[in-house]
């Protein structure tokens, strides 16, 4: 029986959510367990998922507990829930105690050495708490999305007017002095300097470094609205300032997708001031031929391609050097054989925006248009479903239709998971593509839901299933081990590649046109 | 001026490393930990105008299931 519990006025943080609900569904009885805070988009989903929620007398201050469990189980595995959720039972005796203060104000009284406010409350919240983190003297990283433009402009102002910064909203990664926040990489510091305006950008590139034995001693995050023409790049260009003023890094790198060309210009005038070789990587932009010291990059390891390059030979590197290395990554990119290929459609499920992204930048001039809700021109838009749709798609499950309220699903995967399954069970699929985003922040065990789905579906390599192909971003020390989630993907029949362009670029060559396939349905 | 007081905050951070004040997912405070970062976690709560507004439509609605 499924059932709806709704609790009101009460704050827990989204993780604490999922928790819950994975030691609620190891009881036996619970067929499912499902806690998100009541947004619109949870309430979609939750009624999707067959839980019958009554309209209205809700606020994105309610919790919603979801049980589907015997009628006679119900009240009381709600109190389970309320009790866990009062007091986590991983949480160890020590943790319990240990005072934690309610304010920053509280917390700046015992780290008053503090020096970054990470945030990553609820978006309607976040600008208040950044402000008094700002008007103390402290520099900030707001992951919290769902913060307005104005707030974002006004916050970015006041930093820069007192020589802080703001990384965010919507910031996920950083690194400073080779500590990660947010979600980043266990990668080795060194001497790159990194500004993405894209979360998943930067850790792609640091990982694609990490291959080449290269270390970034510090990457900033700024969020992707900060190079619109409304921001103007103010927390881009207060970061490459600063990177430019640390005499431990040689090389600078600016990572984003394309920005407002008045931001372009502000960032690219900043690196050629900087006195240091530099490679821009905003992608798919072919419009800038190499104009030494800044050079360029339309994709995130053809980006760490050119860096290894920069280092190698110094600044006195020429164009035909960086030329000859560009080519030599793209020859090494594997290409399927005639055998292999799918009749259908491409199908992409990402939890990375900027690896989807990427993605379709890599595929569309292979495939044709590729369908998207974070697409590359605005014409190919389409809304969060887009996947059902006849035509190539690619699904970005990071933006903030999917997680208002709910968790990134690089920390909680399970729908992407879920949608992943469907598109499996389509007769007009024949690829699909899918990321797995290692490191601090995400997933402990990000690919175990899939592995035992896929196992249970009965897939397999070769089969008439269509063919997964899927990219790893992480190493070997990361929290979940690369390898550990390379062999499990393997031997589940997932074509695994470690690096993003790589798989999308395999993804593309492989997907044929399901011209035949439409005859024989239609 | 003192140069040591004239560096701005951001190049200090850059220079020390994070000292952090991790207000939100729980999550991010122990990965710090885990990095030795020194790290205060916050306890953090809308704040008490919202609150006081929660508890009367508490009181209106209660909980139901």
């Amino acid at each position: 029986m499924k059932n709806m519990h709704i609790v009101k006025g009460v704050y827990y943080d989204s993780v604490t959510l999922m928790l819950v609900a994975r030691e609620l569904k190891q009881i036996e009885d619970v067929r499912e367990a499902t806690l998100n805070i009541a947004t619109p988009a949870n309430i979609a989903i939750m009624r999707q998922a067959g839980f019958e929620i009554p309209e209205g007398a809700h606020s994105p201050d309610d919790l919603l507990v979801g049980l589907d469990c015997p009628a006679e189980r119900q009240q009381e595995l709600f109190q389970t829930a309320r009790t866990w959720l009062a007091s986590p039972p991983w949480k160890k005796e020590s943790e319990k105690t240990t005072y934690q203060p309610k304010s920053l104000d509280g917390a700046l009284s015992i780290l008053p050495e503090a020096n970054l406010a990470l945030v990553s409350i609820a978006g309607r919240y976040a600008a208040a708490e950044a402000t008094k983190a700002l008007e103390r003297g402290r520099n900030v990283m707001l992951y919290s999305d769902n913060v307005s433009l104005e707030d974002e402009i006004r916050l970015k102002q006041l930093a820069h007017s007192r020589g802080l910064i703001v990384m965010g909203p919507d910031c996920g990664t950083a690194v400073i002095n080779g500590k990660g926040l947010g979600f980043s990489n266990a990668c080795p510091t060194g001497p790159v300097g990194i500004v993405s305006a894209s979360g998943t950008g930067l850790q792609e590139v640091m990982v694609q470094l990490a291959r080449r034995g290269i270390g970034v001693k510090h990457g900033l995050g700024t969020g992707g609205r900060d190079v619109k023409t409304e921001v103007g790049g103010i927390s881009f260009v207060d970061g490459l300032n600063a990177l430019a003023r640390d005499p431990d890094i040689q090389v600078l790198v600016a990572i984003g997708k394309p920005p407002a060309a008045e931001v372009r210009a502000r960032i690219l005038a900043t690196m050629e001031q900087s006195g240091k070789a530099g490679v821009a990587c905003f992608m798919g932009d072919r419009n800038h031929p190499d104009a030494p010291p800044v050079f360029f990059a339309t994709q995130l390891e053809e980006c760490a391609q050119v860096v290894s390059v920069l280092l190698e030979k110094g600044k006195q590197v020429d164009k035909a050097t960086v030329k000859q290395a560009r080519q030599a990554l793209f020859g090494s990119y594997p290409v399927p054989p005639p055998h292999e290929r799918k009749d259908g459609y491409l199908k992409g499920l990402f939890t990375g925006g900027t690896l989807c992204y990427e993605a379709q930048f890599m595929a569309q001039p292979i495939v044709g248009p590729v369908w998207s809700n974070a697409p590359l021109h605005s014409e190919q838009k389409v809304q969060g479903n887009s996947l059902s749709m006849a035509g190539h798609c690619m699904v970005d499950y990071g933006e903030d239709e999917f997680t208002q309220g709910r968790l990134h699903p690089m920390i909680d995967p399970s729908l992407r998971t879920e949608r992943l399954l469907e598109q499996l069970k389509d007769p007009m699929v024949g690829v699909i593509l899918f990321d797995v985003v290692l490191g601090y922040g995400s997933a402990a065990q990000p690919v175990d839901e899939l592995v035992a789905a896929l196992q249970q579906a009965g897939y397999r390599e070769g089969s008439s299933f269509p063919t997964l192909v899927c990219s790893i971003c992480g190493t070997e020390e990361d929290p979940q081990v690369l390898s550990a989630q390379r062999t499990k993907l393997k031997q589940a029949g997932v074509k695994v590649f470690e690096s993003n362009a790589a798989a999308a670029l395999f993804a593309a060559l492989l997907a044929q046109s399901p011209q035949g396939k439409e005859e024989k349905n239609g | 001026m003192d140069s040591k007081h004239a560096i701005n905050p951001l190049d200090a951070l850059l220079q020390k490393g994070p000292v952090v004040v991790n207000m939100g997912m729980e999550s991010f405070f122990h990965d710090l930990q885990a990095q030795e970062v020194p790290v205060v976690h916050v306890q953090w709560r809308p704040p008490l105008a919202t609150q006081g507004l929660l508890q009367k439509l508490q009181k209106i609605g209660g909980e139901s299931s």
